[in-house]
C-alpha cells in the first residue's frame, strides 16, 4: 500500500495504491465550520444532486447510466464533526482490469460530474422539489428510530453543537431554489475540500485527471480545531420523554474532562470496551446476562465531541436499577476492581481490527481522513500506542468521565406481558 | 479435499465431508489479513414439527425456540464465556437465527486454530440449566419489545403471516412473549440433539488461511467426539396453498408518521429455483427497481420519493417477491403496483442490462470475505451446495427462454398491506 498527498491550495488530493481490490473507491469531503442552518442546506443539497446532472437530466436516466458503468455505487452523506459539518460524496465502482478498458476514466468523470455539473436552469436546480419532499420525508420520521433518536436527543443535551445531521424543519421552509444555488457555489469555493481514491490505480494519471477535471480553484486554509470543549457541570441533569412505544431507551451522557492526546486516542477506546463495548464487557455481563434488565447495552465514545455515551433498551420500571448497576461497574474500574486480562484483551481487539482495517477500501480512507482532520496516527504508529495502555490509564482516564445528562425516552405501553 | 475454481472470482474452493457428515467449506484469500469462519446447522424458526432423535413420534415445540437455543449455547459448563474466549483470541463472535439456519461465528486477524477448535467445542457442549432458562426469558423479552417498536419488522412480520395459511415461515423468527415463555430446558436439548448432529451441520471458512492446517485442526477436533449416526432427520412438509393466506391488511405504528406499505407476489416452483429467482429478479427490477418507467412516474405524480425495494424469500414450493415502499398515498401506490405487473413486457436491451449488473455484483463479492461466506452459505441451505459456476450460468440466460418463463407466470396470488402512523385519539 502507498499514500501519496497533493495540494494545489484549492484542494487535496489523496491518493492510495494497492493491488488488493477489484473494485476503485473514491470520496469528496466538503468541509465548513458548521452553523446550524448548514445542516438543512447540505442534506438538500446532496439530494438534489444525486436526482440529476447536465449529462443525465433526470433520475432513471442517471440510474441507467450506473448501471451501463458496471454497477457504479455513488451516494452522499452529511455529517457533524465537532466544530465543523462535511458533506462526503462516495463513489465505488469496478477496476477497468475487470471491465474493459478506459472504463476507470468514465467512473470518476461521471462521480465528478454529479458534485461538478448540476443540472441547473435560470440558476435554479432542477428536481428542488423531490429533494425538499425527501428531506421533510426524514426530519418527519426522526423518532422511528427510537435508538438513534434517544442518542442523538441525549447529545444536544449534553452539548447543543452537536447537530443531528439531518436538518430542521423550520430551516427547511425558508430555504429557496434559488438560495440553494448560491449556497452551492459558495461551498464550492469557500469549503476546505479532500478527495480520496483507492484501489489498483496508477498514482500519476488519476492525480493528472483530477487535476484536469476538478475546477476548483479557491485557495483556503483551515482554521479551527474539530474538537468541542466541554465545560463539566457538577449537576447531573436528568430528562424524560413520553412517546407510544413497547420500550424505554435509557441514555447516559458524560463529559470528559481534560483528556490527553494519548487518552483521546487510546485509552478512552480501551475504556469504553471494558465497561461496554461488547458481549465480553462489564456492563453486558452484569446488567444483561446477571440480572436479565435488557438485551441491548452498550457504551462508546465519541472523540470530537468529547463525550462518552451508554445506551440499553429496558422496562422503564427499571430505569433507576439499571442507572445504579452502570454506576457500581463505573466504580468498580475507579477503584482499580478488575482485571489485567480485561486490559489486555481491549488490546488484542484492537490490534486485530487495525489488521482488519487493511481489507476494506472504505476503512483505509478513514484512517486517512481521520489524520488529516484530527491527527489521528497512522496504522504502524497506532499499534505501538495500543501497546503501551496500561491498567493505571484505564483508572485515570475513569476519574475524568463526568455524568452530565441521564435521559429516558419512556414507553407507555410496556405491560402487555 | 475437492478443489473447484470459482468462475469470475480468481479464487479457489475447497471442500470436503468428514466422516461423522460435517461439510466443510473454504475460499482461501490471502491478500487479506481478516478470517471469516461460520458453523451452522440447517435449523431454525420453520422447523417447529419433527421427529426428535430416539423417537418415532413427529412433535411440535414452542415457536421461537431455534433462535432461543442459539441464545443459551454461550452458556458453558466450564463457566468461561464464549465471548470473553473471543475477546481474549483478538476475534468478533456471534451468532443469529434465521427461518432456516443457524449460525455461530467470528472473524479476526489471530489465532485462528485455536479460534476454530474453540467454535466446534462450544457449539458441541451444551449446558442448559433450569435457571439459565429462565434468565434467558427476560433477555428475549426486550429483544421481542425492540422489534415491536421498528415498524420495518411489523410490516415484513405480517406480510409473511398473510402471505403464508400453513406454512411456519408465517411466524415470527423470534417466536413471542408467550411462546418463548413457556420453553424448558427439556425442550431445548431435544431440539439440540436433532438438529445438531454434525451430519446436520457445515462450516464456512473465507479469508487468511493455511488451507491444510485448517482441515487437519476440524478433523482432529471431531474424531475426538462421538455422535449419533442419524440417517435423515424427518420434519413436517406443509401442503402449502398457492393462494395467500389474507390479500390484504392495514395496521397502524405508534412512531411512523408516512406510511409504509408492502406487497408480496407468492409464486409456485418446480425446479431451477436459481434460474427462477435470477428471471424473477430481472423482471421486477425491469419493471419496478429504480431505472423503471414506472419509478419514474410515480415520482413525477409525487406518490413515492424514494425507489422501491425489491427483495425475495423462498419456501420448498414458492417464491415470495417483496416490494417495500413509503408513501404518503400508499393505496395509490398498491393499486399502480398491481397495475404496472398485468403487463409483463420489457425490452432487450434492458434485460441485457440487468445482466450486466448480476455480473458486476459477483465481482464485488469476490472483493470481500463476509460476502464471500454468506454467498456460500446461501448457496447450501438453497442447493444443498456452492454454485461455483454462477457467473456462466448467468452469462448464459438468453432473452428467448426468459419471455417463456415470464409468459408462464402466474402473478395472480398477491398479499399487500399498509402501516399507517397510529391516529391521536
Amino acid at each position: 500500500m502507498n499514500y501519496k498527498k497533493y495540494s494545489n491550495n484549492a484542494f487535496n488530493i489523496h491518493i492510495i495504491t494497492t493491488d488488493k481490490f477489484k473494485s476503485v473507491t473514491m470520496k469528496i469531503n466538503f468541509k465548513k465550520q458548521i452553523n446550524r442552518k448548514d445542516i438543512t442546506y447540505r442534506n438538500l443539497l446532496t439530494k438534489v444532486l444525486l436526482q440529476s446532472n447536465k449529462n443525465y437530466p433526470n433520475k432513471q436516466l442517471l440510474e441507467i447510466a450506473t448501471e451501463e458503468l458496471y454497477n457504479q455505487g455513488v451516494s452522499a452523506n452529511n455529517y457533524v464533526s465537532g466544530n465543523y459539518v462535511i458533506t462526503s460524496f462516495n463513489t465505488v465502482f469496478l477496476n477497468e482490469k475487470y471491465t474493459e478498458k478506459k472504463m476507470n476514466e468514465k467512473a470518476i468523470s461521471f462521480f465528478l460530474d454529479l458534485i461538478l455539473n448540476p443540472n441547473i436552469n435560470k440558476g435554479e436546480f432542477a428536481y428542488f422539489d423531490i429533494a425538499k419532499r425527501l428531506v421533510q420525508d426524514e426530519i418527519e420520521s426522526i423518532k422511528e428510530d427510537t435508538r438513534s433518536y434517544s442518542i442523538q436527543r441525549l447529545s444536544e443535551e449534553v452539548n447543543k453543537m452537536i447537530y443531528n445531521p439531518i436538518g430542521y424543519m423550520e430551516d427547511l421552509n425558508t430555504i429557496t431554489n434559488k438560495d440553494l444555488y448560491n449556497y452551492y457555489l459558495n461551498m464550492l469555493n469557500s469549503d476546505l475540500v479532500d478527495i480520496f481514491i483507492i484501489g489498483n490505480i496508477d498514482a500519476e494519471s488519476t492525480k493528472k485527471l483530477l487535476l484536469k477535471n476538478v475546477k476548483i480553484n479557491t485557495a483556503k486554509k483551515p482554521s479551527l480545531s474539530h474538537f468541542l470543549e466541554n465545560k463539566i457541570s457538577r449537576k447531573t441533569k436528568t430528562i424524560k420523554e413520553n412517546i407510544d412505544i413497547a420500550q424505554a431507551k435509557l441514555c447516559l451522557g458524560f463529559k470528559l474532562d481534560q483528556l490527553s492526546d494519548f487518552e483521546r486516542k487510546y485509552v478512552m477506546n480501551a475504556y469504553c470496551y471494558i465497561l461496554g463495548g461488547g458481549p465480553d464487557s462489564k456492563l453486558f455481563k452484569n446488567v444483561r446476562e446477571k440480572h436479565s434488565l435488557c438485551y441491548n447495552i452498550s457504551c462508546f465514545y465519541r472523540a470530537v465531541s468529547n463525550i462518552m455515551i451508554i445506551q440499553a433498551g429496558i422496562n422503564k420500571e427499571d430505569a433507576n436499577k439499571c442507572i445504579s448497576l452502570i454506576k457500581k461497574e463505573m466504580n468498580k474500574i475507579t477503584k482499580g476492581n478488575f482485571d489485567d486480562n480485561d486490559v489486555k484483551a481491549s488490546k488484542i481487539v484492537s490490534l486485530s481490527a487495525l489488521k482488519e482495517i487493511e481489507d476494506y477500501q472504505s476503512s483505509i480512507i478513514k484512517v486517512f481522513e481521520s489524520h488529516e482532520y484530527l491527527g489521528f496516527d497512522l496504522l504502524d504508529e497506532r499499534s505501538s500506542s495500543i501497546n503501551n495502555i496500561t491498567k493505571e490509564d484505564i483508572i485515570n482516564i475513569s476519574k475524568k468521565i463526568h455524568l452530565d445528562t441521564i435521559y429516558l425516552l419512556e414507553g407507555e405501553n410496556n405491560e402487555e406481558n | 479435499m475437492k478443489k473447484t475454481k470459482i468462475e469470475k472470482f480468481d479464487l479457489d474452493l475447497y471442500y470436503e465431508k468428514l466422516d461423522n457428515g460435517l461439510e466443510v467449506y473454504m475460499i482461501p484469500k490471502n491478500n487479506c489479513n481478516n478470517v471469516y469462519v461460520t458453523f451452522s446447522t440447517k435449523y431454525g424458526s420453520n422447523d417447529i414439527e419433527f421427529v426428535p432423535i430416539n423417537s418415532k413420534k413427529m412433535i411440535k415445540v414452542n415457536d421461537g425456540i431455534a433462535h432461543f437455543l442459539e441464545h443459551k449455547l454461550f452458556e458453558q459448563k466450564s463457566g468461561v464465556d464464549p465471548f470473553t474466549f473471543f475477546s481474549e483470541n483478538g476475534a468478533d463472535a456471534n451468532a443469529n437465527t434465521n427461518q432456516v439456519k443457524t449460525t455461530y461465528l467470528f472473524s479476526g486477524t489471530n489465532n485462528t486454530i485455536e479460534n476454530i477448535n474453540y467454535l466446534l467445542d462450544y457449539v458441541q457442549d451444551p449446558y442448559f440449566t433450569d435457571k439459565n432458562v429462565e434468565k434467558e426469558k427476560g433477555i428475549i423479552t426486550q429483544e421481542i419489545k425492540m422489534y415491536l417498536d421498528d415498524p420495518d419488522t411489523i410490516l415484513y412480520e405480517t406480510l409473511l403471516k398473510n402471505t403464508f395459511n400453513i406454512h411456519p415461515i408465517k411466524y415470527p423468527i423470534i417466536g413471542t412473549i408467550e411462546s418463548i415463555n413457556k420453553i424448558t430446558k427439556e425442550e431445548l436439548y431435544t431440539c439440540y440433539n436433532t438438529f445438531y448432529n454434525p451430519s446436520n451441520m457445515f462450516i464456512v471458512i473465507t479469508g487468511n488461511i493455511d488451507k491444510d492446517e485448517v482441515i487437519k485442526t476440524i478433523k482432529e477436533n471431531q474424531k475426538k467426539k462421538k455422535f449419533k449416526t442419524i440417517n435423515e432427520i424427518k420434519t413436517k412438509k406443509y401442503d402449502e396453498k398457492d393462494e395467500v393466506c389474507l390479500e390484504h391488511q392495514t395496521i397502524d405504528a405508534s412512531n411512523i408518521t408516512i406510511p409504509k406499505t408492502a406487497i408480496a407476489y407468492k409464486i409456485k416452483y418446480d425446479k431451477n429455483l436459481y434460474i427462477n429467482l435470477l428471471y424473477l429478479l430481472i423482471l421486477f427490477d425491469i419493471k419496478l427497481g429504480a431505472t423503471s418507467d414506472f419509478t419514474k412516474t410515480m415520482m413525477d405524480q409525487k406518490i413515492i420519493n424514494s425507489d422501491l425495494y425489491i427483495d425475495y424469500i423462498n419456501t420448498d414450493k414458492h417464491i415470495v417477491i417483496t416490494i417495500f415502499g413509503e408513501s404518503k398515498t400508499p393505496d395509490k401506490l398498491l393499486e399502480k403496483i398491481k397495475e404496472e405487473m398485468h403487463n409483463l413486457d420489457t425490452k432487450e436491451e434492458e434485460f441485457a442490462r440487468k445482466k450486466k449488473t448480476l455480473i458486476s455484483s459477483l465481482i464485488y463479492i469476490s472483493d470481500n470475505i463476509f460476502s464471500l461466506n454468506h454467498n456460500v452459505m446461501n448457496d447450501i441451505i438453497k442447493y444443498g451446495q456452492f454454485n461455483e459456476d454462477k457467473y456462466n450460468v448467468i452469462k448464459d440466460l438468453n432473452y428467448i427462454d426468459y419471455e417463456r418463463f415470464i409468459n408462464n407466470l402466474n402473478l395472480n396470488n398477491t398479499s399487500s398491506i399498509i402501516v399507517e402512523p397510529k391516529k391521536v385519539s
